[in-house]
């Protein structure tokens, strides 16, 4: 049996509620979803309960799921729980949707200061992107999502992903460039 | 094809020229190497166990909930059904054209059961009459808020006929 095959059952079993199911599950997305969440928020304890969160938010959504890349429809309910998380903390959708990349620094910042870790050099430089373009390239390099799966998911052209995509790995190569000198 | 099943070279030639999709191709290269190199801490063991038993918990529940549903949908089901039952039996005990006259004879039955004395029926045909009278005013937009209590002659008209007809 493939890999899809094999997903494809655990799914099934995930929609008839069956325990060991979703189990499986948790173990197959358990390390991507945690490594995306880290990037974005660069602190150990907030990535556990975004962890947590989704994957509770999975069992209950998985019948919504229908067709196509699970590992998209995964995705996209990881990322609607990061801002979901982000919505929560500043409650003000509109300041957040305005000056998210602000919102985002000083979170990160705080969070830091309490997980009581400092990030590494790779999450210094992520922070420094704009918020979508850091949130792309995880999803791009975390989520193994396809360009054309990351503009439906965005609802933009492809255009647009490719040359956020495009530009930011640039600012990051610069970054690194900088830092190392 | 890549492992996200997608021809890379082909999407990226129709963006961008030779030069610029190589340097593309190249960036996400380096970037995954990058990533492999500084690799992102893994959720410990405690935190996917927790995960786990909390999945376990919202699916009991979550079965408890749907048992309670069924057992719930299924009752109603039963009432409804043995309603339509009883209802189909009586129907098809009487021959056709009947039904409108044992209909009536049924609610005349009533009454004799009741056993209304023929002053209590026409003090309660009265008051009907009185309370039709004053709907008519009302609909009629004759009724004053300020200056009449029909309203309230109403409502002690249908208390009353309430509190005499249950007492039969």
């Amino acid at each position: 049996m493939n890999e899809a095959e094999k997903l494809k059952q655990i799914v099934s079993g995930c929609k008839r509620g069956d325990n060991q199911a979703c189990s499986e599950l948790v173990d197959i997305y358990a390390d991507r979803c945690y490594g995306y969440f880290y990037r974005l928020t660069g602190n150990t304890n907030l990535s556990n309960d975004l962890l947590g969160e989704l994957f509770l938010k999975l069992v209950e959504k998985i019948n919504t799921y229908n067709e196509g890349s699970f590992n998209k429809w995964i995705f996209t309910v990881a990322s609607n729980i990061f801002r979901d998380h982000l919505r929560q903390k500043y409650r003000f959708k509109k300041l957040m949707d305005t000056k998210i990349s602000q919102v985002r620094i000083e979170a990160m910042s705080q969070d830091s200061t309490h997980g009581g870790e400092i990030a590494d050099k790779l999450e210094d430089m992520i922070k420094k992107l704009d918020d979508d373009t850091a949130e792309l390239i995880t999803l791009r390099f975390y989520g193994q999502l396809s360009f054309k799966e990351l503009a439906e998911l965005r609802e933009v052209p492809i255009g647009t992903v490719l040359s956020k995509v495009h530009r930011g790995l640039k600012r990051l190569k610069e970054l690194m460039s900088a830092s190392d000198e | 094809m890549n492992d996200k099943n997608e021809n890379l070279d082909e999407l990226l030639s129709d963006f961008y020229d030779q030069h610029q999709s190589s340097e593309f191709k190249n960036d996400l290269n380096s970037f995954q190497d990058l990533l492999d190199a500084n690799t992102a801490p893994r959720p410990s063991l405690q935190t996917i166990d927790k995960i786990k038993s909390a999945i376990a918990n919202k699916l009991v529940l979550s079965q408890k909930r749907r048992r309670y549903n069924f057992v719930r949908k299924f009752a109603v089901a039963a009432v409804v059904l043995m309603i339509a039952i009883a209802g189909v039996k009586m129907v098809n005990r009487r021959p056709d054209g009947q039904i409108a006259e044992e209909g009536k004879a049924f609610a005349g039955n009533i009454f004799d059961e009741q056993q209304f004395s023929q002053t209590e029926i026409a003090v309660l045909t009265r008051e009907v009459e009185q309370i039709e009278d004053s709907m008519l005013t009302i609909r009629l937009d004759e009724f004053d808020t300020y200056q009449s209590d029909s309203l309230f002659e109403i409502e002690t008209e249908l208390t009353e006929i309430n509190g005499d007809f249950w007492k039969g």
